[in-house]
């Protein structure tokens, strides 16, 4: 949207809402009357004591910027925070943290280990993989490494590379990781059945019958039962998931789930309070229009200033999730498809040809179709076998 | 959400291990400030939107740490507020700092809703030393706290805007205003042309010495003795003011174009030579009625040495004739007004010997060591002279 065009949107939300929505303030700014007059929230829950913690380490490393050890683990606590509010400022801090460290001649491993896992944060795959390559020259024992150029490999639909990547993993000692890796890379390039079975073992292996499955397990079977149809282990296991680890990726998954069934009432559910995160709330706009609830237009609305905030500054981390906007909530394909495309050449996730595809039927676009086909060959996944035809 | 941020791989690694792959924390949105930049003539409105939660996260706004901020909380730190965001940022125009006006009093503090929470909303006013055509902005803010931090600046002027994202990787932004108003930009240099001729001592010293026999009978006087005619004077003063004016015109013209091209050097020297011989004309007389012709031929030469001071003031690319037109009427009126006080003075003592002997030929002597002064300074490359 061009500039001029998000001020125009911006007026027309103004006028409708009475105050602005956007990041280009259109209202007049105010005054509150009362002293005592709440003006922002700074978080939703009370501080636990790893935030008193965190709080605490910052001190110290404010006073001594070049103390690697503290460094190293506020950038750490940082990134954890990150993900676990959906929070992007903490990764700034983060990032401060560890740029006293990132001049002079040896920069060590674990600092820039650190910084290929922002730089991956950003959707700067490319210079994460450089980053992790010499990490890995320097320590080819360093299994996170690995894992991290494993999961940039599988994003950007490299499978042999991701593969070779995953090999790495058990003579390091991660024997359970690499077969976790090899399963959703097998389930990406026709071998799902197996794929999943070999999953079923690890789990039972890493967490008997009765125990909590850990949560990152249980979300890459509950996506990969998803692609193959059996719904009501998608079902179980994204439900284990949300429940043991609410953040946002295993509820935004679970919500693409639910939506696809047909039930956009328990979306609502799940995520009515988790505006704050633009996913979430794109989810949510999603589950208004289907449940044709009339908070769709103000869900519509606040999206649309997000994205356009987003691109004011020239982020361009939230394409996947512009596109299926664009095409869904604003019904404009063109757009759309022009938005997926631009997605597509960062990341190449069935999510990603998903939206691009549907973006491409609704624009008549068939090359898009065959670019998605040939980047996938043996992809397995239900949502995107009609969509490929 | 990108899977590539999905909770993975936790620290089952080994200790000290880091995260796996992670979420899409892109869902709250990065940190952000809005700049905006109302550009009018020589002043900037400004107006930042700063996030309430940035300023707490740097200046623990939160004193009861409830996780809240009251507006108390906020507006009883105003000046830190509004210390912390002005150390961060520079505007100049031409190579200057551009200065508040006043000092901000308190209350101005105001509040404004973004899309990802409360704001901050800081205005002030600041002032630049001449009409702006080229705005830099220097930004810093919380660039050592958070890197990823943006200033999302937006500049507008009249109808136009022009918006600019600066950061820790990109801290400057210069922004080209266009000329503003043809008014604008002819008043500043008709006052820069002004300045430039009345603190151009060579210029000056240069038309007085000149100008000084004006009032003397001239050479081929019909009346031997008497006094010189006002009409006379007058017409004597206007020729040489022309001449002189005429042909610094010519070659201001010809260099600010680039058609002429002088070493600076070479032109500074020339010119303390040129008023070295015109003094030196007064006191051992070569031209006495013919002096416009020395204007003229000299005068040539001074329009190389106004040129390089036009140059200097930097020339805006898109109004380059009323720039040289403005700067040239200028010198003139700077002329006229110095010719105008020199010659009442002049012609009423014109008879007199304080006049004849003390101004006009120890007045010339003085010049001619003045000048020989400047002339050793500017060809040998020093200073001596604070003038």
């Amino acid at each position: 949207m061009s500039f001029i065009r998000s001020i125009r949107l911006c007026l027309l939300v103004c006028l409708a809402s009475g105050y602005g929505f956007t990041g280009i303030a259109c209202a007049t700014p105010y005054v509150p009357a009362d002293d005592s007059t709440i003006v922002e929230t700074l978080r939703d829950r009370p501080l636990d004591r790893a935030d008193l913690e965190f709080r605490q380490m910052r001190a110290t490393l404010r006073r001594d910027p070049k103390a690697l050890p503290i460094a190293l683990r506020v950038a750490q606590r940082a990134i954890e925070i990150a993900r676990r509010d959906s929070d992007p400022r903490y990764l700034g801090y983060a990032q401060a943290a560890l740029v006293p460290f990132r001049s002079g001649p040896a920069v060590p491993v674990s600092v820039r280990l650190l910084e290929a896992i922002l730089l991956q944060s950003n959707h700067r795959f490319d210079e994460s993989l450089q980053l992790l390559h010499q990490i890995l020259v320097d320590d080819p024992g360093n299994a996170q490494a690995w894992l991290v150029q494993a999961s940039i490999f599988q994003v950007q639909a490299r499978f042999p590379d991701a593969k070779e990547s995953c090999e790495h993993l058990a003579p390091l000692g991660a024997a359970a990781y690499q077969v976790a890796c090899e399963a959703e890379l097998d389930s990406l390039t026709g071998h799902a059945p197996t794929a999943l079975e070999n999953l079923d073992t690890l789990i039972s292996s890493v967490a008997p019958s009765g125990s909590e499955i850990p949560s990152w397990l249980v979300i890459v079977r509950a996506e990969m039962a998803e692609r193959m149809g059996d719904f009501a282990l998608a079902e179980h296991d994204y439900q284990a998931a949300v429940k043991s680890h609410a953040d946002a990726y295993a509820k935004a998954a679970y919500a693409d789930f639910l939506l696809d069934r047909g039930r956009p009432g328990e979306v609502i559910a799940l995520l009515q309070l988790d505006t704050r995160a633009d996913p979430l709330l794109l989810r949510l706009a999603l589950a208004y229009q289907a449940a044709r609830r009339p908070e769709v237009n103000d869900a519509i609305a606040n999206l649309s200033a997000r994205f356009a905030a987003a691109r004011l500054r020239g982020d361009t981390v939230h394409l996947r999730e512009e596109s299926r906007f664009t095409l869904h909530l604003l019904n404009q394909p063109a757009d759309a498809l022009r938005l997926g495309k631009q997605d597509w050449g960062t990341q190449k996730e069935p999510a990603d040809a998903r939206g691009l595809l549907e973006a491409a039927r609704a624009a008549g676009d068939r090359d898009a179709i065959a670019m998605v086909k040939s980047a996938l060959p043996e992809i397995q996944d239900q949502r995107l076998t009609a969509l490929l035809q | 959400m990108s899977r590539a941020f999905r909770l993975r791989w936790p620290s089952l690694l080994a200790l000290g291990a880091l995260l796996g792959v992670l979420q899409p924390a892109h869902a709250h949105k990065p940190s952000d400030s809005y700049l905006t930049l109302d550009v009018q003539g020589r002043t900037v409105n400004v107006r930042w939107d700063i996030a309430l939660r940035d300023l707490d996260t740097e200046l623990a706004l939160d004193t009861d740490d409830d996780g809240s901020l009251s507006w108390r909380e906020v507006r009883s730190r105003e000046l830190d507020i509004r210390s912390l965001a002005f150390a961060n940022l520079a505007l100049k125009s031409a190579g200057s700092n551009c200065e508040p006006q006043d000092a901000p009093g308190p209350g101005g503090l105001k509040l404004e809703q973004h899309s990802d929470g409360t704001y901050a909303v800081l205005a002030e006013q600041v002032t630049c030393p001449s009409t702006i055509r080229r705005l830099d902005v220097e930004y810093h803010l919380f660039a050592a706290s958070d890197p990823t931090h943006r200033g999302i600046v937006r500049l507008t002027t009249g109808a136009s805007e022009q918006t600019a994202v600066v950061g820790p990787e990109n801290p400057i932004r210069s922004f080209d205003i266009g000329s503003g108003s043809w008014r604008d930009t002819l008043h500043d240099f008709v006052k820069e042309g002004i300045w430039h001729i009345w603190l151009g001592f060579d210029h000056i010293l240069f038309l007085l010495a000149l100008l000084l026999p004006s009032v003397l009978p001239p050479a081929r006087s019909t009346l031997p003795g008497a006094p010189r005619s006002f009409r006379s004077t007058l017409l004597d003063v206007v020729q040489i003011v022309t001449a002189f004016t005429v042909a610094h015109s010519i070659t201001l013209t010809l260099a600010v174009l680039g058609l002429v091209s002088l070493p600076s050097r070479l032109v500074e020297s020339a010119i303390a030579l040129t008023v070295i011989l015109a003094a030196a004309n007064n006191v051992w007389p070569i031209m006495k009625d013919r002096r416009w012709m020395a204007a003229f031929g000299f005068g040539l030469i001074h329009g190389f040495g106004f040129a390089s001071a036009l140059r200097d003031l930097g020339l805006p690319p898109g109004a380059l004739a009323i720039s040289l037109f403005g700067f040239n009427l200028g010198v003139e009126i700077g002329q006229l007004a110095l010719v105008s006080v020199f010659f009442p003075i002049a012609y009423l003592l014109r008879s007199t010997i304080l006049y004849r002997r003390w101004i006009v030929q120890l007045g010339s002597l003085t010049i001619i060591i003045l000048a020989g002064i400047w002339l050793t300074e500017r060809v040998f490359d020093f200073k001596v002279l604070p003038v």
